[in-house]
């Protein structure tokens, strides 16, 4: 055995050399690639600074030709370097591999030669079997339950982090989808205050939308709806509807994208007769930064966050009025707050319903003595705190939007009321459908229909469309294209004028115009002043019945069938 | 070993740098059009069959030179072919590892139309462990070989902890299964080690782990194969069963004990009839307990396995995307990412993204009960394994764990006398035991 042992050792001196030579070359040649791909990553074209001028300059003029061959040979000699370095590395990888097999050999050469017969008297006492198997029923036992309880904590955070995750989306969600200074709010029907005012003043007056002249972007609304859009930040919202499906759309402001579609179905199934003039999605959604709250001709009512994800879907009840719902919900601190005016004669209840915005859980419901009507509430506030005032055919009812609990009332004889009431000049102006304009101190308690008025007017009193203000003056626009302005604090009538076009949409003020959508889609720019006086017209190239909203430097309007945004290019 | 550590790593580092090196696109500004994204054709179905018909001939020279030639060179030569033809040629892809995948997802997904390479390499190996052990394993799997060739200082694990680490390819399957059959992604794939190793490119963690475990296969024989496989998991129970399994001896066991430490797998079992059993009625009363817990344990799997779910979907697509839709502004401070685009540009619905998440959150669920109680009841047949004795009269190899290397061959004086008779044992002193 020595003898044979003595006469291997050349062997195994050499195995072992070329187990040591291989691993140098191993070493030496890494070192070689990883300093040589360090250098080309040091040495590359595309870091030398010459490039940046040459950049500048090609951009500066985009003539330049030397510019140009310039950048077009460092692009050749980064891209040689890049490919011939791509190169080198697999050839030197496939090296390293063959030399890490050479020592491997060498390696496995040396404990071939370096064997020994093996001798089981030294072998030591094998484990005890029964001991063996106690342990191993124990290690195994333990590592299972360190499994089990592993998987369960992992599966306890995985869904603790995804309650968090949305719990965090919903807090997150305000301020990133918050608007801030300067960036577009128009968070309900008729803007932020629901006068149908702001300030932006750089907005067109005119536009084509076949040229594309001033025309942003133009986009196709799925469903059909005479609700209007309403923004927060970057985001367009409205609603759309058939008789079977509802849904609400996401726009982006810049892009006019679709970015998300959201369906809603309460699971009430109840089919709802409305008017062609009505349609299934009148309602306009209100936002708060967080959710769109959406309601619907069958009385769905959807919470959707900006990220299209549904937080609750309600029914509030089948409206039964003659036209189909159109009342647009409001919000206030945590409430939704929705009129939901029935007749009476066809079983119907008249209710404020109050809504949880977190749940859509029924906050409280005040009835109110008034048959179907369709105008949307508005929110003011008073010294003696805050207010909801809900026109009607029969009453102009004050509620306390905390409680529900009325405030005060005046008395009117109208029908078929659709416009919304108005604050201005510390008056509630609403227009009561064949009756007459009421201005109102909101100041008082109970009846106050001989005590509170301010003005009437029988002149003026739309039917449709609702009142916009502009400082001290008020417009009141009939459906058969009658606009006439009054002095706010007084009623006197400054002018009034046929502009020979039918209207539903309510006419809307940005800085000094008023801009009314014409029920064929011509939209007349006017000066929101005390005089008539015409300022554009331009066309949106299909009917429209919607009211316009506004952001810095754009005006996004409904069509028929698109989703148009207008701003000067 | 020294020597070797550093040559992996500078392995890994130059390796790494490889695969993270990418160069950027072209700026064409003005005139070019960007040629169209293509998906590389499919591989040429000549090349499937003949990836099937190296397999089955690779097969069958295996279990030829293990049961009949009882050759270790020819079972190390063997491994060294199919590690450069499977591991470095078709840069270990496709393999029966991962193979259990698509048959999981062409089971559970009608739409899926698993290849024939795969099909085969899923079932050609199963079926020659039923006929003849794992020969696979011995010289045809290229993550076998590969470990096999680093083998260099074997060490014994303790039987306990081998146990319990064996437990973990039940873990990889029930996974990869999972995962796999839910159209969540090929789990085992994309954490095989030893992939960028065959591909000399790769992430710094694949090539880091793959080098993690050879080195570690340097001291403790295929770490990969005994304690992460999943496809093991399946050749150990069909080697259970194998109709003709290598035996250590060519004949009889003569007791000698010089294979007891061969093995560097510690897959060769010890004679025990001699040893004092454990009173019988404490045993069986070990093994009623144990198999009253196998259903608790299995339940307890499930239960443990479904509460995985949202941790498990959100490896899914579809799933991700739903989250992406749900937490995008938070997650990525524009709400105009490109996801949202793209998904936004595309006419996706989000509300049918949510309904898709939702049912493939349901599945993955499910999938974790029955996963999980899989997982739950080879725990519990695992403890009543251990818990039962069989009497062995000589050194036998465990057929489930046996990789029929053939190591131990040459460690029995009965194979040294059936080599000297030219593969008959040469009757010595009167000896009538023929091979």
């Amino acid at each position: 055995m020595e003898a044979e042992k003595k006469e291997r050792r050349p062997l195994h001196l050499a195995a072992g050399a070329a187990a040591l030579a291989a691993c140098a070359f191993s070493v030496l040649l890494s070192i070689l690639m990883v300093s040589s791909l360090f250098d080309a990553r040091a040495s590359s074209p595309l870091a030398r600074p010459e490039l940046d001028q040459w950049r500048a300059a090609l951009q500066a003029d985009p003539a330049n030709a030397a510019a140009r061959d310039a950048l077009r040979s460092f692009d050749l000699a980064a891209r040689k370097m890049y490919f011939g370095s791509l190169a080198s590395l697999r050839t030197g990888a496939w090296l390293l591999l063959g030399a890490a097999a050479a020592a491997l050999l060498g390696f496995k050469a040396v404990a071939f030669y370096r064997r020994r017969l093996p001798d089981p008297r030294s072998y030591p006492q094998d484990e005890d079997p029964l001991e063996s198997a106690g342990l191993a029923r124990f290690t195994l036992a333990a590592t299972g339950l360190a499994l089990l309880a592993g998987a369960v904590a992992l599966g306890l955070k995985a869904r603790a982090g995804a309650a968090d995750s949305a719990r965090r989306a919903v807090r997150e969600a305000p301020p990133l989808a918050s608007a801030p200074a300067g960036e577009a709010l128009w968070p309900g029907f008729r803007g932020p205050a629901g006068s149908g005012a702001c300030a932006f003043t750089n907005l067109p007056v005119t536009w084509d939308v076949k040229k594309g002249m001033n025309i942003r972007w133009k986009s196709a609304v799925p469903l059909p709806g005479r609700s209007s859009p309403v923004i927060w930040g970057n985001r367009v919202f409205l609603t759309g509807a058939t008789k079977d499906k509802r849904e609400v759309y996401c726009y982006d402001l810049a892009a006019g994208t679709l970015l998300w579609r959201a369906s809603v179905d309460s699971g009430a199934c109840r089919a709802v007769e409305v008017m062609d003039d009505t349609g299934f999605a009148a309602p306009t959604p209100v936002l708060d930064g967080t959710n769109v709250y959406a309601v619907f001709a069958n009385g769905d009512v959807a919470a959707v966050d900006f990220c299209s994800e549904p937080r609750w879907t309600v029914n509030i009840g089948l409206p039964v009025n003659s036209y189909g719902f159109a009342s647009s919900p409001v919000a206030y601190r945590d409430k939704i707050i929705i009129q939901f005016d029935n007749n009476p004669d066809k079983g119907g209840v008249s209710e404020l319903v109050a809504l949880a915005k977190a749940s859509g859980r029924s906050l409280w419901k005040t009835r109110r003595p008034v048959a179907d009507s369709w105008p949307t509430p508005l929110l003011i506030e008073t010294l003696a705190g805050p207010q909801l005032v809900a026109a009607a055919n029969e009453s102009i009812i004050a509620y306390n939007p905390d409680s529900g609990a009325e405030i005060w009332s005046v008395a009117c004889r109208g029908s078929d009321s659709s416009p919304s009431p108005l604050f201005a000049e510390g008056l509630v102006i609403a227009p009561v459908t064949h009756d007459k304009v009421y201005a109102i101190r909101p100041g008082g308690r109970g009846d106050v229909s001989q005590s509170a008025v301010a003005w009437t007017s029988e002149d003026g009193v739309s039917d449709v469309p609702s009142p916009a203000a502009a400082g001290e003056l008020v417009f009141l626009l009939q459906s058969d294209g009658t606009l006439a302005c009054f002095g706010a604090a007084d009623g006197k009538k400054a002018w009034e004028a046929g502009l020979e076009k039918y209207f539903y949409a309510s006419p809307v003020i940005a800085g000094e115009n008023m801009y009314l959508v014409s029920r064929e889609g011509e939209v007349l720019v006017l000066k929101a002043g005390p005089r008539h006086e015409e300022v554009a017209r331009a066309s949106l190239g299909e009917p429209s019945d919607c009211t316009p909203a506004f952001a810095p430097g754009c005006i996004v309007m409904r069509g028929a069938s698109n989703l148009f945004c207008i701003a000067v290019k | 070993m020294k020597i070797y550590a550093a040559l992996f790593a500078l392995l890994l580092a130059v390796l790494s740098a490889r695969g993270e090196n990418r160069f950027p696109m072209p700026q064409f500004e003005s005139g070019y059009a960007m040629p169209a994204a293509a998906e590389p054709g499919a591989h040429p179905g000549l090349f499937e069959a003949l990836d099937a018909a190296v397999l089955l001939g690779a097969l069958s020279l295996a279990a030829w030179l293990v049961l009949r030639r009882r050759s270790r060179r020819g079972v190390l030569l063997l491994s060294v072919f199919s590690l450069l033809y499977f591991g470095f040629w078709r840069r270990g892809c496709i393999c029966p590892v991962g193979s259990i995948q698509n048959v999981a997802l062409w089971l559970f997904d009608g739409g899926y139309v698993i290849p024939l390479s795969a099909a085969a390499f899923f079932i050609l190996p199963l079926a020659f462990a039923l006929l003849f052990g794992r020969v696979f394993c011995a010289a045809v799997c290229p993550l076998g070989a590969v470990q096999d060739l680093v083998v260099l200082f074997p060490v014994r694990i303790p039987r306990h902890l081998a146990r319990a680490l064996g437990f973990f390819p039940y873990l990889f399957l029930a996974l990869g299964v999972l995962l796999a059959s839910a159209g969540a992604g090929f789990m085992i794939c994309r954490y095989d080690p030893f992939v960028a190793f065959f591909r000399l490119s790769g992430d710094l963690a694949a090539l880091a782990a793959g080098a993690a475990l050879l080195l570690l296969g340097v001291f403790v024989a295929r770490p990969y194969c005994r304690f992460m496989c999943p496809y093991g998991v399946l050749l150990n129970w069909m080697s259970r069963l194998s109709k003709w399994h290598a035996s250590i001896y060519p004949d009889e066991c003569v007791q000698c004990r010089l294979c007891e430490r061969a093995c560097p797998f510690d897959a060769i079992l010890v004679p025990n009839s001699s040893l004092v059993p454990e009173p019988r009625e404490k045993g069986a009363r070990r093994l009623t307990a144990l198999l009253a817990l196998l259903p608790f344990l299995a339940l307890a799997g499930g239960w443990a396995g479904a509460s995985l779910d949202a941790k498990l979907s959100a490896n899914h697509p579809v799933v991700r995307q739903a989250d992406a839709l749900k937490g995008a502004p938070a997650a990525s401070g524009s709400f105009k990412s490109k996801m949202l685009e793209s998904f936004a540009l595309g006419g996706g619905k989000a509300e049918d993204v949510r309904a898709r998440a939702a049912a493939v959150r349901e599945k993955i669920r499910l999938g974790g009960w029955i996963a999980g109680g899989f997982l739950g009841a080879a725990l519990g047949l695992g403890l009543i394994g251990v818990s039962i004795r069989r009497s062995r009269d000589s050194y036998e190899p465990d057929r489930g764990e046996c990789l029929s290397c053939a190591r131990c061959f040459m460690s029995c004086p009965r194979e040294h006398l059936r080599l000297r008779g030219g593969g008959k044992i040469e009757p010595e002193n009167g000896g009538a035991h023929g091979g």
